[in-house]
């Protein structure tokens, strides 16, 4: 799992890690065992027992960020803490805001907390996936001299919404502090040793129980693309495939949408319906035109429904970063501009939100599923290329249009204007999408390093497309604040981010063409031919 | 991280009781933070109820990094750990001396520990040796508990003269008063002279039994007994050496 760098390190060798967590399970059902009297034939006794009962939330982002960075994010009463997943130890806590279903890093005041939370996932939410009751008795184990060696914890998990049904779960957690591992595996012994029906496991192994418990599986959503495509199946089938997957990804989004949990649900939708979109332009001949370009069509109106929503997150998102980018006494400006966004952005979201739910929507979504359901290959005179093996397509398709991103980019010309740079940065698009589509038919060592060359030209094109979005935003933000009565503050403000803008996008364009040769290059070229003529992946 | 040696030629001067109240102090306001015990008689080991392992030795010290890592035990406070000193310590010196740069060993010792705590605390034995040096140059901070005597100032200044007469950086030595008896018409006088010199802390930390018993409570006494009038002198002490540039 990739580690969360919540302790800086500089490369140097660094304190071995904590002795490890151990987790005892008993069948619930089991008899009653008794810590203290296991513990009399060992050479530690116990302090007294702390009992407590209490209701345990776990949160994480819809895409188990935090699970996958090795953590849970868990609370008990108001206390809120990041823990190591494998030990349970607390790495930071804080306060939970009262009744809170989502939080993001941005409620909490500056520490440590916030700062791993956003390090885990600047952009998502963190929400409430299950709740627990647990009764718990907590010991320190300490020896001869009364020094703590550990700590054992006997915790009883039910769930929260029938409690009377009984545990689902009784562990034992036993917790050596540094420097007695030793002594502790004696203690484990003996609990281990004393105890029918139990078995150690780890503490990840404790929390994934416990969500698939409660209808969740951790790490069960990414809107990458994981498929593993056939290269011999029909490229209609492949296809077919891809189109469902990203449908499904659209689906698993709309609720998170509609509730406006955080923007990442809209983008991972929008990218999804790109993706489909894609698909149906760019594998010609895969399919019926005539339903593939009233699918276009339809999935145009719908992408062309949730731009706006998101040209605003983006502002919201970038919202601390605009004053620093302006002298102090036009960033008073700012604040009637995203006041005005937000309020803005609640009613296109209402909007989108309303669309969501309508019959109209939800015809839409039907008809495309129906026909993603019809594996039948479509009639060849419409579409002769269907039944091509996806392999040969896959090739086909990617070397046609790297062709076109190299010949229109050698076409870019020395002023480089904006329909160019616009136009290229949609062949790039294409190029990177259809290369994500057949990711798994080509050995990752190959495909990785020609997406990367694609990635940096990509990135030089983005920001510039990115500056021009922005700037024509302002430019009919002033527009219609001018036919208001607009106040000087809002436009000289508006003024400043123009013209930072307008320097941003002027750089992006002066490094186009040395990006471009970078891309354009013999090894690029390399890349492409091994990946492309070679045998592909079975 | 920034190191602070509790320091002192006299013995008994109330060295592991400041050692012992200062770290506990920095592991609730400034954590992680780690007590090192160098003096072979282990006392702050003990108050912390801590042995070392059986396989622990100076050697072991000596080689740094990994075994150093290994042998550091938690104590029963969080945030504050402890690598217990060993009996074998007593020839820490003469295997210094074998080293290259012995001077430079603690630092270059400890040095990897630096991500992992934001202070340490050396409980350093009272001698002025090989191992005081490698001590005086790995730390920011040379605290040297005094009890106000004629006698103390006397080894106090033989300090400043080693520093001296070493090329050492004197003004890292802070001075403070330990043991102090009001009663006392030497300690008063001596505090009265001293109390304002540069180098030297204001606060002072008052003789009193509770101290003394921290051998009984085997803990901090700003732990068990935080209220206790040592107990907030240490406090008063902690404030003001936080206070100090480069802390």
């Amino acid at each position: 799992m990739p580690q969360v760098p919540y302790a800086i390190t500089n490369g140097r060798e660094r304190m071995p890690e904590l002795p490890e967590t151990t987790v005892i399970k008993f069948n619930p059902d089991s008899v009653a065992i008794s810590v203290p009297h296991i513990l009399e034939n060992t050479r530690y006794s116990l302090s007294f027992p702390e009992r407590k009962k209490t209701s345990r939330h776990y949160f994480d982002t819809f895409d188990w960020k935090a699970f996958s960075s090795g953590l849970t994010v868990q609370s008990e009463g108001r206390t809120l803490s990041i823990r190591e997943i494998s030990s349970t130890r607390i790495i930071a806590s804080d306060t939970l805001p009262s009744n809170t279903l989502c939080f993001m890093a941005e409620g909490f005041r500056p520490g440590k907390f916030p700062t791993i939370l956003s390090h885990i996932s600047p952009l998502r939410a963190f929400c409430r996936l299950a709740s627990f009751e647990v009764v718990s008795v907590k010991w320190r184990v300490l020896d001869h001299d009364e020094k703590t060696i550990g700590t054992i914890i006997d915790e009883s998990i039910s769930s929260i919404n029938d409690a009377n049904k009984g545990p689902i779960f009784h562990i034992i957690t036993l917790t050596p502090l540094r420097g007695y591992s030793q002594e502790m595996a004696t203690v484990r012994k003996a609990l281990q040793g004393e105890t029918v029906e139990s078995v150690s496991e780890s503490a990840a192994g404790i929390f994934q129980e416990l969500m698939r418990h409660s209808g969740k599986e951790p790490g069960d959503y990414s809107s990458k693309i994981t498929l593993k495509l056939d290269a011999e199946a029909p490229v209609h089938e492949s296809a077919l495939r891809l189109l469902r997957f990203t449908t499904e990804v659209m689906r698993r989004n709309e609720e998170g949408i509609r509730k406006s949990i955080d923007t990442e649900f809209l983008h991972d939708y929008r990218v999804s319906l790109r993706r489909a979109r894609s698909i149906l332009a760019q594998l010609k001949g895969v399919f019926d035109p005539r339903t593939a370009n009233h699918f276009r069509k339809e999935l145009k109106e719908l992408a062309g429904r949730t731009s706006a929503l998101r040209d605003l997150d983006v502002y919201l998102l970038e919202q601390h970063n605009f004053p620093a980018s302006l002298p102090p006494v036009l960033r008073g400006g700012l604040m009637p501009f995203f006041t005005g966004i937000t309020s803005t952005r609640q009613k296109i979201h209402r909007k989108l939100d309303r669309y969501l739910g309508s019959e109209e929507y939800r015809n839409l979504m039907s008809e495309w599923e129906a026909f993603l359901s019809v594996m039948q290959l479509p009639d060849p005179d419409k579409a002769p290329a269907a039944s091509l093996a996806t392999g040969k397509s896959a090739r086909t398709s990617i070397k046609k249009s790297w062709n076109r991103v190299k010949r229109n980019g050698r076409r870019v010309s020395r002023e480089t204007t904006d329909p160019e740079l616009h136009e290229l940065r949609i062949d790039c698009k294409k190029l990177r999408y259809l290369m994500e589509f057949f990711a798994s038919l080509f050995p990752s060592d190959r495909i990785g390093p020609a997406l990367k060359q694609l990635k940096q030209l990509q990135e030089n094109l983005g920001e510039f497309v990115d500056c021009s979005v922005q700037l024509e935003f302002l430019h009919a933000h002033l527009d219609e604040a001018s036919r208001n009565g607009c106040d000087t503050g809002l436009a000289a403000s508006l003024g400043g981010l123009m013209t930072r803008l307008y320097e941003k996008q002027e750089e992006a364009r002066s490094t186009f063409h040395a990006s471009f040769r970078t891309f354009d290059s013999d090894r690029t070229a390399a890349l492409f031919e091994e990946l492309l003529t070679e045998r592909i992946n079975k | 991280m920034k190191s602070i040696a509790l320091y002192s030629i006299k013995g008994g001067v109330g060295k592991t009781a400041a050692a012992v109240n200062l770290s506990y102090l920095t592991s609730l306001s400034a954590p992680p933070c780690l007590i090192c015990d160098l003096d072979p008689q282990g006392a702050s080991s003990y108050y912390f109820r801590i042995t070392a392992s059986k396989k622990y030795d100076s050697d072991k010290f000596l080689k740094g990094s990994k075994k150093i890592y290994s042998n550091i035990k938690a104590t029963d406070f969080e945030n504050l750990d402890l690598l217990p000193s060993d009996f074998s310590y007593r020839n820490l010196d003469i295997e210094l001396s074998e080293e290259k740069k012995p001077q430079k060993k603690l630092k270059k010792n400890l040095e990897s520990l630096s991500d992992d705590y934001s202070h340490v605390f050396f409980d350093c034995p009272p001698n002025l040796t090989l191992l005081s040096e490698s001590v005086f140059s790995a730390s920011d901070i040379i605290l040297v508990p005094m009890i106000p005597t004629t006698l103390s100032i006397r080894t106090y200044n033989q300090l400043i003269d080693f520093f001296a007469a070493n090329n050492l950086d004197r003004s890292r030595i802070r001075a403070f008063f330990t043991m102090v008896e009001k009663r006392k018409a030497m300690h008063r006088d001596i505090i009265a002279r001293y109390g304002d010199a540069p180098g030297f802390l204001r606060q002072t930390i008052p003789y009193n039994s509770e101290v003394e018993k921290m051998g009984v409570y085997r803990a901090p006494l700003t732990a068990v007994k935080p209220n206790s009038i040592a107990a907030k002198a240490y406090k008063g002490l902690f404030e003001e050496l936080m206070g100090e540039k480069g802390l």
